[in-house]
């Protein structure tokens, strides 16, 4: 292929991907542009808004804020949610057991349990991460479980037959067999993990984008609620795009076999529940 | 990423896909565009909106002895949301012609430029009745008087409550700054539990909590509502600007049903108690000793104002609507 | 908003069969009393936790107060009438979702065109957390069960779209070439190997909408105070019945329990006829 049709190849690729969102947001910017609906603002004055909120005010700290809450909580959940799915996934037992309970605890709506953990933990950023962790924890937890037992029985037998140490069998081959699985429950936890960012802002906050966007519902200020609206889903969209361009870095390994051979990976149970609370 | 075979891949299929999500979008705008400003009354009913948890007894007995039938007026009555902040809308959209709310709230809308005014009183904080809601400190604090809360975190229910904005005054007319003060919301019920394990250094707060607060041995830092603003409007029904001139002959009606029933509850105390009893779930013994309010119609200007001088201050608003604008002539001063 | 796309996990089975081995296997893997145990401990750390004071007294009740307090709600009418409130509109919103996301879906995954132009669309909106849009839809509708319906049906929306797309648009190439070899008419291959192809990842989608539907019911009626279960929760914690507030918490959890496991029977159910997908 020569440069030229490279290029046209992409321009092609990218004007059939882009063009809707152009006409959307077109639209929804002439359709607003004499809006003197109090409910929709025209979508220049939300952006001027939103540039102004970013530059002048103090929506970027705020902003900033909540994405350290939301990361730190991510955190949290990934390591305990693949350290707890690993030893349920290798002991068949101890998980028949704790299953129902599990599967109690997270259909259990956690946004009713806001206050009492803020209380309980004070005002600072220490409740919201934990609040963020504890929505995120469950497809993690869960779909690395699924990962771990979905790991061919001959593979464990053969590392017991050769007595490999457990730590050994846990770095280099459980891991890496339930990495795929634990990613797509990331993912739906990112998910999880705006819901309750957003949620965790209704109490004990004086900053973050949550609480700029109840805030200003509360007050009316119907510019700064679109404005704050706007910034959450490109927020969440941007995370998004991170986290698939980490997986396909750390799991280049996997995508580069045939799907079909892709084990364990493709039950879909792992997507459940993602809308968190 | 995905393969479909190209002769399998219906030709037609692309085109109505394509079409059908652009009629989609196209609908989904215009929906968005005229959302919610429908009026849904001219059937000769009317949908009004009472409030969840307080100042709702007289509009419920006003419906169960007939007294707007007896104005020939066909009520129904929504129960609001519990926060009565999120009642306004509903009248801005035209789903209900009335709603209860709070000062407060009205003027935050107001101050937005959203056409609505207050078109009844219900209830007003009384001169001389006992106190009951305040800001207080919890045992052993430290904190023993407003000036002691600048720079202290102080919990409210929610930001520009009333609690908070009567607490601001009561600081300012005692020479202190309440811009010095760290509010922070917590939800209701947890407010006391807050303050008693140092999470907040004080708490504003109301009703059976505030009873609560002061049974658990906090102090009290100042008068509440009736000790620093008397006769300020605690719930007030609100319409539109447009409902209001178009309805006024319904309004009259409603408003004499209403004061029919105010006269008859602020006689018969056994009765609003009762009422409460039937719509909350709050405890019994609270119910049968707390402190009722006067009814009125009334709403008096000058406390209005002094609220809605304060939420600017406070920057809760960016501009003071006057008390003309908010309230509507008709309604008596106090 | 559930359905995780790159690659990875959309590629086959959403089902997993349970034969008469299976069953057997099932019972072996059930041990009753461990679970029993296991609840019986969470409770006992629970009681502890309280105990210790770590949670501000007053602020939970023991699981005693909680048991308590359970008669009291399960023999009120309330209840009954929150529970239907919540299914309400949990069910108003999920069958919206069913309605516009299904054919949009079949259209969408029909053509490549159509699913490329929406590809970045929907990636975004697949993020955006719904309970964001709430204050707007607030002030947009107030807080009324139409509110609860539509933020409902915004959540369940995509599973069930993105779910129909991707399985109109997987075909395994075996079959693929087979029509294409024999010139199957396009209208038969739609209605006899396109849909019953698409069918199992419908009934994932639809399966996640149904989970979906009443947690999202739940969380807007305790975030909005909207009538149902939720706000059951949130007037019970304003009048300062904690107990009853937690009886209804946990009846919630029994609600989205029982939705989640009857929603994966169903699919089960439903997909019996399936033959074993390729590659297993």
């Amino acid at each position: 292929m020569t440069m030229r049709q490279r290029f046209l190849t992409f321009a092609r690729a990218a004007l059939v991907q882009l063009w809707l969102p152009v006409v959307l947001i077109a639209a929804w910017w002439i359709a607003s542009s004499s809006s003197t609906s109090f409910y929709f603002p025209p979508l220049s004055a939300i952006l001027a808004d939103l540039w102004q909120g970013l530059t002048g005010g103090d929506l970027l700290s705020a902003t900033g804020y909540s994405l350290r809450n939301l990361l730190l909580g991510l955190l949290v959940a990934l390591v305990a949610g693949v350290a707890v799915g690993v030893l349920l996934g290798l002991n068949k037992a101890v998980e028949a057991a704790t299953r129902p309970m599990l599967d109690y605890a997270r259909a259990v709506p956690h946004v009713a349990f806001v206050p009492v953990i803020i209380v309980a933990l004070g005002l600072g950023w220490l409740p919201k991460v934990l609040l963020i962790a504890l929505g995120c924890v469950w497809p993690i937890l869960l779909n690395t479980v699924d990962g771990v037992r979905g790991i061919s029985p001959q593979v464990l037998e053969c590392t017991r037959a050769y007595r490999i140490p457990l730590r050994l069998v846990v770095r280099r081959v459980v891991l890496p067999a339930c990495a795929p699985q634990a990613f797509a429950g990331l993912r739906v936890a990112l998910q999880v993990g705006m819901v309750m960012l957003i949620v965790s802002e209704m109490y004990g906050s004086t900053t973050g984008i949550g609480f700029f966007v109840l805030q200003s519902g509360e007050n009316y200020a119907v510019t700064d609620t679109w404005a704050g609206t706007v910034l959450i889903g490109g927020l969440g969209y941007l995370l998004s795009l991170v986290l698939l361009a980490a997986e396909q870095l750390s799991l280049g390994w996997y995508f580069q076999r045939q799907p079909a051979r892709r084990r364990g990976a493709v039950r879909v149970p792992s997507t459940e529940r993602a809308v968190a609370s | 990423m995905f393969s479909i075979s190209r002769t399998v891949r219906a030709r037609g299929a692309r085109v109505v896909g394509s079409a059908a999500l652009a009629a989609i979008s196209m609908a989904a705008l215009a929906a968005c565009g005229s959302g919610g400003a429908a009026d849904s009354s001219g059937n000769g009913t009317l949908v009004i909106q009472r409030s969840a948890n307080s100042g709702f007894e007289p509009v419920l007995l006003a419906q169960e002895k007939g007294y707007f039938k007896a104005q020939g007026l066909n009520v129904e009555i929504k129960v609001a949301s519990n926060d009565i902040s999120k009642n306004i809308p509903l009248v801005v959209s035209g789903q209900v012609q009335l709603t209860e709310a709070g000062m407060s709230s009205l003027i935050a809308a107001k101050s937005q430029g959203l056409p609505l005014q207050a078109v009844l009183g219900v209830q007003n904080a009384g001169k001389g009745s006992k106190q009951d809601d305040g800001c207080l400190a919890p045992p052993g604090s430290s904190v023993t008087s407003l000036a002691g809360l600048e720079g202290r975190t102080v919990g409210v229910p929610t930001l520009g409550n009333p609690v908070q904005i009567i607490n601001n005054i009561a600081m300012r007319n005692a020479g202190d700054d309440p811009a010095k003060v760290h509010y922070v919301a917590l939800s209701t019920d947890a407010l006391n539990a807050a303050a008693t394990s140092g999470k907040v250094d004080a708490v504003c707060t109301f009703g059976l909590f505030y009873d609560e607060a002061v049974a658990a041995g906090f102090t009290p830092l100042q008068g509440g509502t009736v000790g620093t603003l008397p006769g300020a409007p605690q719930v007030i029904w609100i319409a539109s600007n447009t409902f209001a001139s178009k309805n006024s002959a319904e309004l009259t009606k409603f408003t004499a049903a209403m004061n029919q029933a105010y006269g008859y509850l602020n006689s018969h105390d056994a009765e609003y108690r009762a009422i409460t009893a039937a719509n909350t779930t709050l405890p019994k013994q609270y119910i049968e000793t707390r402190p009722l309010p006067v009814m009125t119609a009334a709403i008096s200007r000058s406390a209005t104002e002094a609220i809605a001088t304060e939420m600017q201050k406070d920057g809760f608003t960016k501009s003071t609507p006057s008390a003309n604008d908010l309230v509507a002539q008709t309604i008596p001063d106090v | 908003m559930t359905v995780t796309r790159s690659a990875s996990d959309l590629g086959a089975d959403p089902v997993t069969r349970a034969g008469a081995p299976a069953r057997a296997r099932r019972r072996r893997e059930h041990p009753f009393l461990a679970r029993i145990a296991v609840f019986a401990a969470v409770l006992v750390v629970w009681e502890l936790v309280r105990l210790t004071g770590i949670v501000p007294a007053g602020l939970v009740p023991s699981p005693l107060d909680v048991l308590g307090a359970l008669p009291g709600v399960l023999g009120g009418a309330a209840l009954w009438q929150e529970l239907g409130a919540t299914l309400s509109g949990a069910l108003e919103g999920f069958a919206a979702s069913l309605v516009v996301g299904v054919p949009l879906g079949l259209l969408i995954g029909r053509s490549k065109l159509a699913e490329r132009s929406t590809r970045l669309v929907f990636d975004f909106v697949r993020s955006f957390p719904t309970i964001a849009l709430l204050p707007v839809l607030l002030l947009l509708f107030g807080a009324t069960t139409l509110m609860k319906s539509i933020v409902v049906f915004l959540a369940c929306v995509w599973p069930v779209l993105l779910q129909t797309m991707y399985g109109c648009m997987r075909l395994d190439p075996a079959v693929e070439d087979t029509v294409r070899a024999y010139l199957i008419p396009r209208r038969l291959v739609y209605w006899r190997v396109i849909l019953p192809n698409a069918v199992p990842f419908i009934a994932t989608g639809v399966r996640l909408a149904a989970t979906t539907s009443v947690l999202v019911a739940i969380a807007v009626e305790v975030l909005a105070s909207v009538d149902g279960l939720g706000r059951a929760i949130t007037d019970a914690q304003t009048g300062d019945a904690t107990p009853t507030a937690y009886v209804y918490i946990f009846l919630g959890g029994v609600l989205g329990y029982l939705i989640n496991k009857g929603a994966h029977a169903a699919e089960r159910r439903l997909l019996r006829w399936r033959p074993p997908a390729s590659g297993e």
